[in-house]
């Protein structure tokens, strides 16, 4: 019986700490992941920020953000945007430090608008960047759901290297 | 036959057990601990448990495996802690083991949440079996927990 106590000890040690430090640290995430309603697909669960100010969009709000030359961002890893990317796509891999994604978008406003994008719909990596990005001010913060799948597929401008 | 369980028992064959499996999960703790966001997307990306549940898991996990793992670095309830590890490293076992059959690509978000560690899953596998070792050996011989029958 000692043993089941301790182990049980353990775990609600464990379960103490993780809380204090997921509440006090800076780098807290919900316990409850957000749905957020995707026009045109089931929701997607938003797990690490607030979901009220990420905006999905699809391939043709993409497209048409594109046409207008607002900036696009691949969230994915150096090597998939070398093999093939959006055509004037900046490469931010969404597992890069804050300081680093600053200062990578340093030239732009924070007001302005940003389309971020991975893999297709089941990525995370675009969401993930996202967060980040509200978290440093960025307010237009638009995760084409598609991503690089749809806009392949869709037979539009895309660019290597 | 005997030398063997001798050796097996001695206390610096219990200790070698203790800190690599008590280290190696410290280690794997730490950059999950910095980066919950990161630890979610791909406790997520395994397609294994409700999504709702993921946070949790990814929020709580990691504290499971550093203070289990403090506890047998420094030889407190060191079976209990050891049998934690075990269950987890059982639980780890299976989740690689059925993305493993179903063909998933997913990453593994073992020792770190950056991208693009994609290690074979076999391999993977064979790892956490081999984990299995100090865990079954810490059970087996480590002496009764002295700060539990002290209590």
């Amino acid at each position: 019986m000692t043993h089941l106590r301790n182990v049980v000890i353990i775990l609600v040690l464990a379960l103490v700490t993780a809380g204090l430090y997921n509440t006090f640290s800076g780098r807290g995430i919900p316990w409850v992941p957000q749905e957020v309603e995707v026009q045109g697909s089931k929701p997607r669960l938003v797990l690490s920020s607030s979901a009220a100010a990420i905006n999905y969009i699809q391939l043709k709000e993409a497209q048409s953000k594109f046409d207008q030359g607002i900036r696009f961002i691949d969230a994915r890893e150096v090597e998939e945007y070398r093999s093939g990317h959006v055509k004037g796509a900046t490469n931010i891999p969404a597992t890069q430090a804050p300081e680093a994604i600053r200062s990578a978008l340093a030239a732009q406003g924070p007001d302005r608008e940003i389309v971020i994008y991975c893999d297709g719909e089941e990525c995370g990596a675009s969401t993930l960047l996202a967060g980040k990005l509200q978290r440093l001010g960025f307010t237009k913060v638009y995760v084409f759901y598609g991503g690089w799948t749809a806009w392949q597929t869709a037979g539009l401008p895309v660019e290597k290297g | 036959m005997a030398s063997t369980n001798g050796f097996l028992r001695s206390r610096p064959a219990l200790i070698v057990s203790r800190l690599i499996l008590g280290g190696i999960f410290v280690y794997a703790s730490i950059d999950k601990i910095a980066h919950p966001d990161q630890f979610a997307e791909i406790v997520y990306n395994y397609k294994l448990m409700p999504g709702m549940a993921v946070n949790v898991m990814a929020i709580v996990l990691p504290w499971v495996e550093l203070l289990a793992g403090l506890f047998l670095i420094l030889g407190i309830w060191v079976k209990d802690s050891a049998a934690i590890l075990g269950a987890l490293l059982v639980v780890f076992i299976g989740a690689i083991g059925i993305n493993l059959a179903r063909g998933l690509d997913f990453d593994c978000g073992c020792f770190s949440t950056a991208g693009g560690h994609k290690n074979s899953s076999i391999m993977l596998l064979l790892r956490d079996a081999i984990l299995l070792l100090p865990v079954v050996h810490l059970m087996w011989f480590a002496p009764s927990n002295r700060l539990a029958t002290r209590l």
